[in-house]
């Protein structure tokens, strides 16, 4: 009995002292608010916090993926800075969620930012999510590259906007949304090889919702 | 120690010759493998949702698994008295409890290990394994099974029936994953019956100390997690709950 | 019958007291099993145990056993506590029914049996062989116990009580579900036993086979030793343990 006595003190110190790194950026608000929140509970539960990210990544998706009714044509393409899409209000909240559930993973953050920024036309909503990010997440290089891309496209600098992105882009884990923005933004300015190699990268890609997008890329940017 | 092991081999043996461990294997990689649909819809990281989704099918048929043994295990053998004939060898009580956990605990690690590797040559198809972090994650499912095997035991004993034992098990474990969020929520509200809870917390199994897969990413990886004290925690909790089963079962009679 | 008169008792009981209790609902109910037992086996002798159901005899062997504790009074074997390492390295046990693990065959159940009972692995492999064979079980000893009829679990039963060479044997029905040739065998196997050495503690509702192998038979009525009948009183007459034990019985069950 004084061992099992002795093991459960220990146990006890053990359970308070060890402190797993927190998921909650300091002075973050508990919000109960949103869809998925009870499905998004019981995944907490059972300690899949990682999963539950994942799949409201992939509902992220599909909401993206789906056309809004008063849209014309895709909105997956770059505009420019002066076409402000008004459609896809839950793009913020939901990356906002996933941040919560994930902290650690950047790629919805970027998806995010490069869906706000570059297709939407609200640099304001994508350079708050990078905020939150970086708070989590500060040196992450990747977010810090997006600070500045997202910065100088708001100011209508593509050039420098494009520069800035590179080093993002070249990293892993970039969506390939965002490479596939990239590659656009490059063939706009003329830059015919770097936008090439974009390109044939996401024909290699995973995404295969891009790979269309990057054929007829390739090809417009052989002709000339 | 002997007799422990002894034990331990035959609960083992028990549990892959009924056929218990194999089934629990192809249901778990047949679960797998559907989770690749889910990484089909996830574009880009599809090897990420197929290493989560396969880590929780994993964790889940694994605890489960080893409640379901720990459970059934020492309820079977005390209704069909396959335990007298056990209890009037030489064989201490403690002795065989222990060897009875470690059996089940055993069996369940079995098929984890077997379903962490179909998922991990599913993962190379892919061309996206990473070892690191499968290891890491299959680490804190094997801490997770043991202390679950320790808390089912306990509970198996002071309960009458598998169901209850069992019922009462999932709770403790979904508690378990609730530790830090009730602390934090106590510390929040500050009321007189909120600090009641966190003693609360004490007896729980904290298991989001174990839950090293939803922090693989975290800054530095598994390599700043506290692997040591984690699994330190572990063994000390499922002592504590063998310790207090021995308690109890010392004054059975049978 | 073999006999050791200087060692000493194989297994005591000094006015031993069970209550079972139950409790529900706040409710305690207690059944007393035993009522101030005293019994004594010897060392090197066979010992029956005749009662009527539920009179107690099932409750006398599990006390030896330490898998039931005595409400009150004293239990000894071979001088030390029931239940103890010590004490249970010496005692083999054959329960009223016998359960085994269906998924193992009798070989590997022995080995299992025998290696917690202190046997090693060169010890195991000269014993379970004979073992098998002295209760007839070598043509099946690579089967599955699942598959099993009533009289072979209990010539098994037997084979794992006998197997670490006890020097007390606690048999409980040991030749319930046995064919006639089986009981013929199983005599000739536990007389060669306590010619060894071995003491015998029998309990059994088969009168004739207790009268052919006891040296002493203990009644038991009620929980209590109601009469204990040496040999002598019913040797030579056939029928007379018989004649004995409803004598003693009967009045206990007001004369039905």
């Amino acid at each position: 009995m004084k061992a099992a006595l002795a093991a459960a003190l220990a146990a006890a110190a053990l359970n308070l002292s060890l402190c797993p790194p927190p998921l909650l950026a300091p002075g973050a608000a508990v919000s109960l608010a949103g869809d998925g929140v009870v499905t998004n509970a019981a995944f907490w539960s059972l300690g899949m916090r990682r999963l539950a990210a994942d799949l409201a990544f992939i509902r992220l998706l599909v909401y993206y993926g789906t056309h809004e009714d008063d849209e014309e044509g895709g909105h997956h393409g770059y505009d420019g800075p002066d076409r402000k899409h008004d459609g896809y209000p839950e793009v913020m909240p939901r990356v906002r969620r996933i941040m919560a559930m994930d902290p650690f993973w950047s790629h919805p953050v970027m998806y995010g930012v490069g869906a706000l920024a570059f297709n939407l036309e609200r640099p304001d909503e994508a350079l708050a999510l990078l905020e939150e990010a970086l708070a989590r997440r500060p040196g992450d290089a990747q977010l810090i590259s997006l600070v500045a891309a997202v910065g100088f496209h708001r100011g209508g600098d593509l050039a420098q906007a494009v520069d800035r992105m590179m080093p993002a882009i070249d990293l892993p884990g970039t969506p390939t949304m965002l490479r596939n923005m990239a590659a656009y933004m490059n063939e706009r300015l003329g830059r015919r090889e770097t936008a090439l190699r974009l390109y044939r990268e996401i024909l290699q890609s995973r995404d295969s919702n891009y790979h269309d997008s990057a054929r007829r890329g390739i090809q417009r940017v052989s002709v000339f | 120690m002997r007799n422990a092991a002894l034990l331990a081999a035959n609960t083992w043996r028990e549990l892959t010759r009924t056929r218990f461990v194999p089934l629990i294997v192809l249901f778990g990689a047949v679960l797998i493998y559907l989770g690749m649909l889910l990484g089909v819809l996830a574009g880009d990281v599809e090897d990420r949702v197929l290493l989560d989704v396969g880590m929780a099918v994993i964790e889940l048929m694994t605890c489960s698994a080893v409640a379901y043994c720990a459970a059934t295990g020492l309820l079977q053998e005390m209704e069909q008295k396959t335990l007298y004939l056990i209890l009037s060898r030489p064989v201490g009580r403690p002795a065989y409890l222990v060897g009875r956990f470690l059996g089940a605990f055993s069996a369940a690690a079995t098929a984890a290990v077997a379903m962490t590797a179909a998922l991990a040559v599913m993962l190379l198809c892919k061309g996206g394994l990473e070892a690191g972090p499968l290891l890491l994650s299959l680490w804190g499912v094997l801490l997770k099974a043991f202390v679950t095997a320790g808390a089912a035991t306990f509970l198996a004993l002071i309960s009458t029936s598998v169901l209850s034992a069992m019922t009462m098990t999932g709770i403790v474990w979904v508690l378990g994953h609730f530790v830090g969020e009730i602390r934090f929520l106590a510390q929040r509200t500050g009321s007189a019956s909120a600090v009641l809870l966190v003693p609360v917390t004490w007896l729980l199994p904290n298991f989001s100390l174990l839950n090293y897969r939803d922090r693989l990413h975290a800054a530095g990886g598994g390599l700043s997690e506290p692997l040591l004290a984690g699994m330190l925690y572990a063994v000390l909790y499922a002592a504590v709950c063998m310790g207090l089963t021995s308690a109890v079962f010392r004054r059975k009679e049978f | 019958m073999g006999g050791a008169l200087n060692q000493p008792a194989a297994l005591r009981y000094s006015a031993v007291v069970k209550d079972y209790e139950k409790s529900h609902l706040g409710r305690v109910t207690r059944t007393r099993a035993l009522d101030g037992l005293d019994l004594e086996v010897r060392a090197g002798e066979i010992y029956g145990l005749l009662g009527l159901n539920g009179n107690g005899k099932t409750t006398t062997m599990k006390l030896a056993l330490g898998l039931l504790r005595p409400s009150a009074g004293e239990i000894s074997v071979f001088g030390r506590l029931p239940g103890s390492a010590e004490s249970l390295c010496d005692v083999g046990y054959l329960p009223e029914l016998p359960y085994f693990y269906p998924y193992l065959s009798p070989r590997e159940a022995l080995r299992f049996y025998g290696a917690l009972s202190g046997l090693v692995s060169e010890d195991l492999d000269g014993l379970v062989g004979p073992a098998l064979e002295k209760v007839g079980l070598t043509a099946a000893a690579d089967r599955k116990i699942g598959e099993f009829s009533k009289g072979m679990l209990q010539r098994l039963g037997l084979a794992q009580a006998i197997l670490h060479r006890p020097r007390l044997v606690l048999l409980d029905e040991p030749v319930s579900g046995l064919d006639p040739l089986a009981v013929h065998d199983v005599r000739g196997l536990l007389r060669a036993l306590n010619e060894e050495g071995c003491s015998l503690l029998m309990a059994s509702h088969s009168i004739s086979d207790v009268e052919r192998l006891c040296a002493r038979v203990g009644i038991l009525v009620n929980g209590r030793l109601a009469r204990v009948v040496e040999q002598a009183e019913w040797a030579g007459e056939s029928g007379q343990l018989e004649r004995i034990f409803v004598e003693t019985v009967r009045p206990a069950r007001g004369g039905r």
